[in-house]
């Protein structure tokens, strides 16, 4: 693991995290994907044993502060995410890349599913087709994430 | 993600705690974080704390439209800002023709009140804050200022713009706050109508040019185009600043309540620049309650009109 390095990993979940407030005209607000929930399943699929759940979980609180909602409600969604990315990150690594985008896809929903749910339980939260665009938009989005941070990590030489 | 590298696979034989349970420890410590925070709001400090670290991020997303109005400012026209300086200086000058008038009024205002031993009004102070270009939640109406508790900001403070309410401030960090729109759903403030002093409550809609009016009923003597005021009860607003007007009523025979909606006065969605009030004209924020409480309780009957202006 020579090649490995902290600070990319760092900005690039800055950057993540700077996108996910970024402002969006209000009718592509709905669409944004979950930048920073991505970026972590990233780094969890390409370093397992090094960002986990505790670094999603930590990114997760630092969003919730950000975004000025209930503490810990990306916290939770995060460390599911990332806990399913790690549970079958063997099978996702070898995945061709739009079978990889369609599971990435489907934890991206589990991951809406909590956000939701906290938003149900702590207030108001209405059930529309509207919830699933960050699912859609997350599945045209991780291709670009991943060919961008792969080749940032070429560049650098973080091969492993 | 690509093969780049195959070195760093999970090991065979795992130490510590399992990985579901690791999962399992965080997500229920994200529960118990959040039922403190949620219900008792016990969770400040960890909050100040991160959001002060967090401050720069917002600043730093709000910086391509801040600098996008300055090189606005920066690179257009002579000729343009010329036409614009001529527009303000001419709406400057009818609003102090209008100024002279209120000036007279609310001394007017004042005798009667004090002939009536009611309590008199108090000028507010008002200071400009800025709205980060910052998306915070899309499903809450939620914004985030620039000003916090260096600048006095304090919880419940009430935000204007040119034209009535927009809102009120929720969370005050050490650099910056959080304020919440009068179109959030979760949002109710105390209304009344400038024609004939009706007091209701308008809601929010989660909509930002809209906001419901529910508890009116079918003989209520409302029309489309009144002006709803701030009422003042509630102690969160101050009382007199235009709210919304009504847009659309609907009687309905068969329901207890008629169907009302009204339109914010104040462009919920469109400002930069906002107001925070303080009410009583005191710069701090607990000399304002002080002042605001002698008002309320009537202790100084022969008090004159704190007029004057905002600084």
């Amino acid at each position: 693991m020579g090649g490995h390095r902290t600070l990319p990993v760092l900005l690039s979940l800055l950057v993540a995290l700077s996108l996910d407030v970024t402002p969006l005209p209000a009718d592509l607000a709905m669409w944004r994907p979950p930048w920073l929930a991505m970026t972590a399943l990233y780094w969890a699929l390409a370093y397992p044993r090094r960002y986990g759940l505790g670094l999603a979980w930590f990114a997760g609180l630092v969003l919730d502060v950000l975004k000025g909602g209930v503490l810990g409600q990306h916290a939770l969604a995060m460390t599911v995410a990332t806990w399913l990315v790690l549970r079958f990150h063997l099978r996702l690594r070898v995945f061709p890349a739009w079978q990889q985008a369609v599971a990435v896809c489907a934890i991206v929903a589990t991951h809406q599913f909590f956000i939701f749910w906290v938003d149900g339980m702590t207030g108001s939260a209405e059930l529309s087709w509207q919830r699933g665009a960050p699912v859609l938009a997350a599945l045209i989005a991780w291709p670009v994430l991943v060919a961008i941070i792969d080749g940032f990590r070429l560049r650098l030489r973080m091969l492993a | 993600v690509s093969p780049l590298n195959q070195t760093d696979n999970k090991p065979l034989f795992e130490r510590g705690p399992s990985l579901g349970t690791r999962m399992v420890l965080l997500a229920m410590l994200s529960v118990a974080i959040m039922a403190m925070d949620h219900q008792q709001g016990h969770l400040e400090t960890v909050r100040r704390a991160l959001s002060v670290a967090v401050y720069p991020i917002r600043v730093l997303v709000d910086l391509p439209s801040a600098s996008f109005g300055w090189a606005r400012e920066q690179f257009s026209q002579r000729q343009r800002l010329l036409a614009e300086n001529r527009e303000l200086r001419i709406e400057s000058l009818r609003q102090r023709a209008r100024l002279q008038q209120l000036a007279a009024l609310e001394a007017e205002n004042a005798r009667l009140r004090a002939l009536m031993e009611s309590p008199a009004r108090l000028a507010n102070r008002v200071q400009v804050a800025e709205i980060l270009a910052v998306d915070l939640d899309p499903y809450r109406h939620r914004i985030a200022l620039n000003r916090g508790e260096q600048a006095g900001v304090y919880p419940g403070q009430a935000l204007l713009d040119a034209d009535g309410i927009v809102g009120q401030v929720v969370r005050v960090n050490p650099l910056g706050s959080e304020a919440i729109l009068i179109s959030d759903p979760s949002h109710a403030m105390p209304v009344e109508l400038i024609r004939n002093g009706l007091r209701t409550v308008a809601l929010g809609m989660g909509d930002v040019t809209r906001l419901d009016l529910p508890f009116l009923p079918n003989s209520v003597d409302i029309r489309v185009g009144d002006l709803l005021i701030s009422s003042g009860l509630g102690d969160a607003f101050p009382a007199g600043y235009p709210v919304a007007r009504v847009t659309r009523v609907e009687r309905r025979p068969g329901e207890p309540f008629a169907r009302v909606e009204a339109e914010p006065t104040a462009a919920l969605n469109r400002t930069r620049e906002i107001l925070l009030v303080w009410e009583g004209g005191e710069a701090l924020p607990d000399a304002a309650v002080e002042a605001g409480e002698d008002a309320e309780n009537g202790s100084e009957s022969d008090m004159g009109p704190a007029v004057g202006p905002a600084e």
